[in-house]
């Protein structure tokens, strides 16, 4: 209960305190998100299966939010950026699909 | 050699090929949570070191920055969103600003047009020499297209197939250049003195052509359906044009492809002006 408390203040947070994301920097944003998403979907089944660790979520976290922007970015060098945040949205996209379904079968036992 | 062959073929799993999407399905966790796990149950803890205190603070944090990034894209879009629409507005204003400009100078330029041949009219109907000159211009201005005309004549309607991308060449089943062009000048051959096309008064200088798939009269695009107005004789000249090529034309057009078309003979109808501006072309006289 208490994380998605956290997830609230950061979105009233982010609304109130206008945060501006430079420009140059704003293609990532989308992608920064869904690999946000995979570790915290990654990290919520953890704590369902009782594996849970705050450093392997941490650091997890922060890694694949700067290895999907990195990724995105080189691509953009090389004239694939496109090509390549479509690779990263499906692996992730799938990664979370695995773990929500596992979180519900967690939760309603279904 | 062969049979070994074949049995590493034959244990080969099937879906070797998709290694990679199965080990997307298998992880979808990071591994790391189970090897903290299993480290944990070897030095002996059993519930994690604080794991109340850690799952607070570590996945509160983790929230708290999805939100952040949640918020801050939301904007983002919101933000960009609201100047491609303020440009678009732009953008349309000034393209209405602009159409009223033309239009304000169309008015101008009809409104000097007529003052110009109101003088002139003024000028030469106070000599009787002026007098004639003054029948004569109307004359020509008539058969040249310069000026307005009213009289009885024949319409012609024509318009596209009832459905022409269901036809079997729907190109052809369409109005094109070509038939506009055959019923002016089946018109001409069968006596009409003044012809226009959904307004556009057809002069020695008009040209009746097709550019993407839309008719171009005088250079302005028409859409159907096609009004062709004539003025003439209107007691033969519905029968002559019937019976001449232009008929003959609309009838095969109408029986192959399935253009419809209407031809009435008309009391009284009154064909607009159009203006042409010889740039060129000086009288021969005056040039020597």
């Amino acid at each position: 209960m208490i994380p998605v408390f956290g997830l609230l203040l950061g979105v009233i947070a982010g609304l109130f305190l206008d945060v501006s994301v430079p420009l140059s920097l704003q293609p990532y944003l989308p992608i920064a998100i869904v690999a946000a998403l995979d570790a915290v979907f990654g990290g919520i089944r953890a704590v369902m299966e009782g594996i849970f660790d705050s450093k392997v979520f941490v650091v997890s976290f922060v890694a694949n939010v700067l290895i999907a922007a990195l990724i995105v970015y080189v691509g953009d060098q090389l004239g694939v950026g496109a090509q390549l945040s479509t690779a990263v949205i499906v692996v992730l996209g799938i990664r979370i699909f695995t773990n929500v379904a596992t979180i519900r079968r967690h939760l309603f036992r279904a | 050699m062969t049979v070994s062959g074949k049995e590493t073929v034959a244990t080969r799993p099937r879906d070797a090929s998709m290694s990679l999407l199965n080990n997307v399905f298998a992880q979808p966790m990071d591994p790391g949570y189970a090897q903290a796990a299993a480290k944990r149950a070897e030095s002996g803890q059993t519930t994690p070191l604080g794991q109340k205190k850690g799952l607070s603070v570590a996945l509160i944090a983790g929230m708290l920055g999805l939100g952040l990034l949640l918020s801050a894209a939301i904007l983002q879009a919101q933000g960009s969103a609201g100047v491609v629409s303020a440009e678009r507005a732009g953008l349309i204003e000034r393209i209405r600003a602009q159409e009223s400009t033309t239009e304000r100078l169309q008015e101008t330029l009809a409104d000097l047009q007529s003052s110009i041949s109101e003088l002139e009219d003024s000028r030469l109907q106070s000599s009787g020499a002026g007098q004639r000159v003054r029948e004569e211009l109307q004359l020509l201005q008539g058969s040249a297209g310069t000026s307005a005309v009213a009289g009885p004549g024949v319409s012609v309607v024509l318009d596209n197939a009832e459905r022409p991308e269901e036809a079997e060449r729907p190109d052809m089943a369409r109005v094109l250049d070509l038939d506009l062009q055959q019923v002016v000048n089946g018109l001409w051959a069968a006596g009409a003195e003044a012809i226009s096309v959904n307004g556009q008064r057809v002069s020695a200088l008009s040209a009746i052509r097709m550019a993407n798939d839309v008719i171009l009269v005088n250079s302005r695009p028409l859409s159907p359906p096609y009004y062709v107005q004539a003025i003439g004789d209107s007691r033969t000249l519905p029968n002559h044009f019937s019976d001449g090529p232009g008929g003959e034309f609309l009838r095969s057009a109408s029986a192959q492809w399935g253009i419809r078309y209407s031809v009435r003979a008309e009391e009284s109808i009154e064909l607009p002006a159009t203006s042409v501006n010889l740039l060129y072309a000086n009288n021969a006289g005056e040039a020597s």
